[in-house]
């Protein structure tokens, strides 16, 4: 037995001091060993009444209901008090963005590839799970625009709810002045919005 | 059946392809992990096996992880300590085969689909991959890490040299 446990016991202690010095001096997304990345998705969603299939519909129908998803996030998101929108009032936001740039922002949660890939004009990354390398250089920015609105890939997604909780409970933004737009990039394709390619440097 | 059984355990050539294949699987997909930990950590998540609060064991299972694969996989290229190495892989296989199996039946029910049908992000390095496949993978890999831990071989192996050098 000790010839195995032995081996064993190093080879996982020297697993684990290689981890994390290299995570230590990693440039880009590093994992905080203490940080509770997923403490606001804990538990079973709460429910909301009325809650459907997340579905886009086909036309650009401003008069029909929205349909409330029955995905996690966004229900934990609602129960969390975060205003939602709809793909219809985020690109009112978007417009209204254009003509006054310094009063709302948007931000895409999502990881590097996909906002390379393509993410709403002007939107900037802010990426839930590198803070140090995205949220803390624009801090200046974030606390200055009265509204920024946060989206994801899709409606199935957590990291935008996240990204609000992370915004309200670290970084004291508050909650009024943050909207989720819960359609995300999906909706946004689907309606054909503009979506710009590539990075955006401040 | 008799004279295929000892050849497993007593060959050069099938304990030798099997160190290179798994040490060559667990390295890669190690090295995927260590370059983009975030999914992992994601995978992991959604695999519900470790709690979200506190968050330490998770963390530091997506920080270590990977290099522990990377660390075992070297010692097979070398051929050292090749018995404790294989059961370890053959332990970590087995504890992520149950949890794909886990995931895999919670999806087909609440998608409705067949298991086969079943597709998602595994964490694994692979990205998104089907159910079936995936299990099956795991089995060749339980497999392989079983045989390098059951097996007298010592071919173009560290422990034999070390061992010979004992003798002598």
């Amino acid at each position: 037995v000790r010839a195995l446990l032995l081996p064993l016991l190093c080879i996982l202690a020297a697993g684990t001091l290689l981890g994390l010095g290299y995570n230590a001096v990693r440039a880009k997304d590093r994992i905080e060993i203490g940080r509770a990345y997923f403490a606001a998705l804990a538990g079973a969603p709460p429910t909301v009444p009325g809650a459907g299939a997340p579905q886009v519909t086909e036309t650009w129908d401003r008069a029909a209901p929205p349909i409330i998803p029955d995905t996690g996030a966004y229900l934990r998101a609602v129960a969390a008090g975060f205003r939602m929108l709809t793909v219809h009032e985020a690109h009112d936001y978007f417009l209204a963005a254009r003509e006054a740039p310094e009063r709302i922002g948007f931000l895409d949660a999502r990881e590097d590839s996909l906002y390379r890939a393509g993410h709403i004009a002007n939107a900037l990354q802010v990426y839930y799970y590198d803070t140090a390398r995205s949220v803390e250089p624009i801090l200046f920015l974030l606390e200055k625009v009265p509204f920024l609105v946060v989206y994801c890939e899709s409606v199935s997604c957590d990291d935008a709810f996240l990204l609000c909780t992370l915004l309200t409970e670290r970084y004291g933004i508050p909650k009024e002045r943050l909207r989720l737009y819960y359609g995300g990039m999906v909706h946004w394709r689907a309606y054909a919005l503009p979506i710009l390619p590539g990075n955006w440097v401040l | 059946m008799r004279a295929l059984v000892r050849w497993l355990r007593d060959g050069a050539v099938p304990m030798l392809l099997a160190r290179l294949v798994l040490a060559a699987v667990f390295i890669v997909l190690a090295i995927h992990k260590v370059e983009e930990p975030v999914p992992f950590l994601k995978a992991l998540r959604d695999y519900d096996m470790f709690p979200l609060t506190p968050p330490h064991l998770m963390n530091l299972t997506v920080v270590a992880l990977p290099w522990i694969e990377i660390l075992a996989g070297a010692l097979l290229v070398v051929g050292f300590w090749l018995r404790p190495v294989g059961l370890l892989l053959a332990a970590l296989t087995v504890a992520f085969t149950a949890a794909i199996v886990l995931r895999g039946f919670g999806l087909a029910a609440t998608e409705g689909k067949s298991l086969c049908d079943v597709a998602f992000d595994c964490g694994c390095g692979q990205g998104v991959v089907f159910f079936c496949s995936k299990f099956a993978e795991n089995i060749g890999l339980i497999a392989l890490a079983l045989l390098i831990a059951l097996s007298r071989s010592r071919f173009l192996a560290l422990d034999g040299l070390l061992r010979r050098g004992a003798r002598t």
